[in-house]
């Protein structure tokens, strides 16, 4: 199994150990927070000194950011051509076309069910019913899909109802953990508390990155099995031990977390 | 002039909402043997309930009927992501629509989207909010698969809109845009929580078997009891309004306690539920969007009144001759006259 580290910020470049094989680093959540060509620039040059594979993470872009994604893959394509890219917007796999990097399915359009709220009926569905509740959304037109457009790779989050993998094919599949992310928004609740009350939910223009430098709040309701973590614009949740229900050699990379990453 | 889509989820719907002013209508099929085999929350519809969908398939077929007569569309939502356990249901569901004369399928899946590709020449596809079409590269990615219309995410700005408009050329798909109700603070499409678990857990069995019967008294109750029972429902059942409290907090204070309040407007289903984007209708418009839809495939929605409100305030625009500003001014008087209730900043769509 091979072992992987995602960071979305340089300064925890220090959780690099040397069992990882390859850096994983960008942002699939929010804009504001990808790299600039610079960052990148400093990223690829610290994973060229540890000899170690490259995978960059996109997210969904608005119109405005499609150039700044464009910046970045033109750099990929110089440097580090062996590259994957993180796709998480069907535009973004557009734009990625012309370029020589690997793509990759993100977990954000690689549709797994996670909810926590699973947890409380799967045991009570019927086998069929809770067997897709443990299944990620890959249908065989789907998988033809990803086949027929270079894509070998899904990254997948480790629900907490467990999960099999059936799907057929030459697919590998990657693990996220310890977070696996719940839901988003561009109505970021890090900005909310900058405007007025009751002024509605507005798409912020601009980010003073708040997120960044504060832990996530840690909220409960009875309704929930366990805990959200939000931080940012995106809820997660923490799942720590594997919890695939059939050992399968599709499942071949682990993606760790070693903070939320946003 | 932009086109109304309105929901329906049952048959006797169709003509009053058809008088009311509907260009389209779109609906979704829960059927028995669906909800028995995979139950109610594998739906094949984002609706996970009996009582936003039509029964069965000739329902459906009496509903084109009575649209065709009218000139008016119908649209079928296959709008969630699909699993290998549901995608034969999927492909039947996509066969008879088809058989019926369905004029499109509204769909997210690649999967559906793919099976789509066999039946161009008789079925339009149409890809639904959850396929998040954020910039113009979806767009392409969408056009090149057959896409005739495109439903954008409610997180876009009105600037946003017309950048995408602009940057994707002339000629097909089409835009919507959401104009009415349920304005989901997450996006639709990379949201993880999952519906209709409540119904399963405490009330599945009873609103099977009573949806159609609850479906026909709910006219006769009062208006303020219909909106507490939608209010209370959506608290226990949409995860994304639970009231949630912060358990604990580490380190900086990205949320002080004197702005704290408007972290709740983030759970609150209020603004949720009432949501509407009149006021930006003409700006919709200007920029090239085609279509609005009314969200709420929920039976207990005076959907008719939703229709006929929408349908005021385009008549105000045909006018021609009113500013901006006294546009906003009569849209917010229609609101409050159709709906009994103050238009809310909270409660806009496009702020």
């Amino acid at each position: 199994m091979e072992e992987s580290l995602y960071i979305t910020n340089k300064k925890d470049l220090c959780f690099w150990e040397e069992k990882y094989r390859r850096l994983y680093y960008g942002n699939e959540f929010c804009s504001h927070l990808m790299p600039v060509p610079g960052e990148l620039e400093e990223i690829l040059n610290f994973a060229e000194g540890k000899n170690t594979g490259f995978s960059l993470v996109t997210g969904y872009a608005a119109e405005g950011d499609l150039q700044k994604y464009e910046a970045l893959f033109k750099i990929l394509e110089k440097r580090r051509p062996d590259s994957e890219v993180v796709i998480n917007d069907w535009g973004i796999l557009e734009l990625c076309r012309d370029f020589p990097m690997q793509r990759l399915l993100g977990r954000l359009l690689s549709k797994q069910k996670k909810c926590m709220r699973i947890l409380d009926i799967v045991g009570k569905l019927p086998p069929r019913a809770a067997r897709h509740f443990q299944e990620i959304s890959l249908n065989e037109n789907f998988i033809g899909f990803l086949m027929r457009n270079g894509i070998k790779r899904v990254e997948m989050d480790n629900s907490l109802q467990g999960y099999r993998i059936t799907a057929a094919g030459d697919l590998s599949f990657s693990l996220y953990m310890p977070y696996a992310y719940l839901t988003t928004t561009r109505l970021c609740p890090s900005n909310i508390c900058n405007q007025e009350k009751g002024a509605g939910l507005r798409i912020p223009l601009s980010c003073k990155r708040t997120c960044r430098s504060a832990e996530c709040l840690r909220l409960y309701s009875a309704q929930m099995p366990v805990d959200l973590l939000l931080k940012g614009n995106t809820v997660f949740y923490e799942s720590g031990k594997v919890n695939l229900l059939y050992p399968n050699r599709q499942l071949d990379r682990i993606v760790f977390q070693p903070v939320i990453p946003l | 002039m932009v086109r109304i889509v309105s929901p329906i989820t049952k048959l006797d719907e169709a003509k009053p909402l058809i008088e009311a002013g509907a260009d389209e209508l779109y609906c979704g099929v829960l059927t028995e043997e669906e909800n028995r085999d995979l139950t109610n929350i594998c739906c094949l519809n984002r609706r996970p309930s009996s009582f936003s969908n039509l029964r069965n398939f000739n329902e459906l077929s009496c509903l084109v009927k009575i649209a065709k007569d009218s000139g008016v569309k119908v649209s079928l939502t296959l709008n969630e992501f699909y699993t290998k356990q549901q995608f034969d249901n999927v492909k039947q569901q996509i066969e008879k629509a088809v058989g019926l004369g369905v004029d499109a399928i509204i769909a997210v899946d690649l999967g559906v989207i793919e099976e789509l590709r066999q039946y161009r020449d008789k079925i339009k596809l149409h890809i639904g909010v959850g396929g998040t079409t954020f910039n113009h590269n979806t767009v392409q990615f969408y056009r090149n698969l057959g896409a005739r219309r495109i439903i954008l995410p409610r997180h876009l700005s009105l600037t946003e809109i017309s950048q995408i408009r602009s940057m994707m050329g002339g000629g097909e798909p089409d835009l919507e845009c959401l104009i009415l109700n349920e304005r989901c603070h997450n996006i639709d499409g990379l949201c993880g929580f999952e519906h209709g678990v409540f119904s399963y857990k405490k009330t599945q069995a009873i609103v099977s078997k009573y949806a159609q019967t609850l479906k026909k008294i709910y006219r006769f109750l009062p208006k303020w009891l219909v909106n507490f029972v939608h209010v209370y429902g959506m608290e226990k059942e949409l995860a994304c309004c639970f009231n949630y409290k912060i358990r604990e907090k580490r380190g900086r204070d990205v949320f002080p306690e004197k702005t704290r309040p408007r972290l709740e407007d983030f759970f609150d289903a209020d603004s949720f539920l009432n949501a509407c984007g009149a006021c930006s209708l003409g700006e919709l418009e200007n920029a090239g969007v085609k279509f609005v839809k009314i969200v709420g495939r929920v039976f207990f929605k005076d959907k008719v009144n939703d229709v006929k409100f929408i349908r005021h305030c385009l008549g105000l625009l045909e006018n021609g001759s009113l500013s901006p500003g006294e546009y906003n001014n009569l849209a917010m008087k229609a609101y409050r006259k159709y709906f009994n209730k103050r238009c809310k900043r909270s409660y806009c769509y496009y702020p």
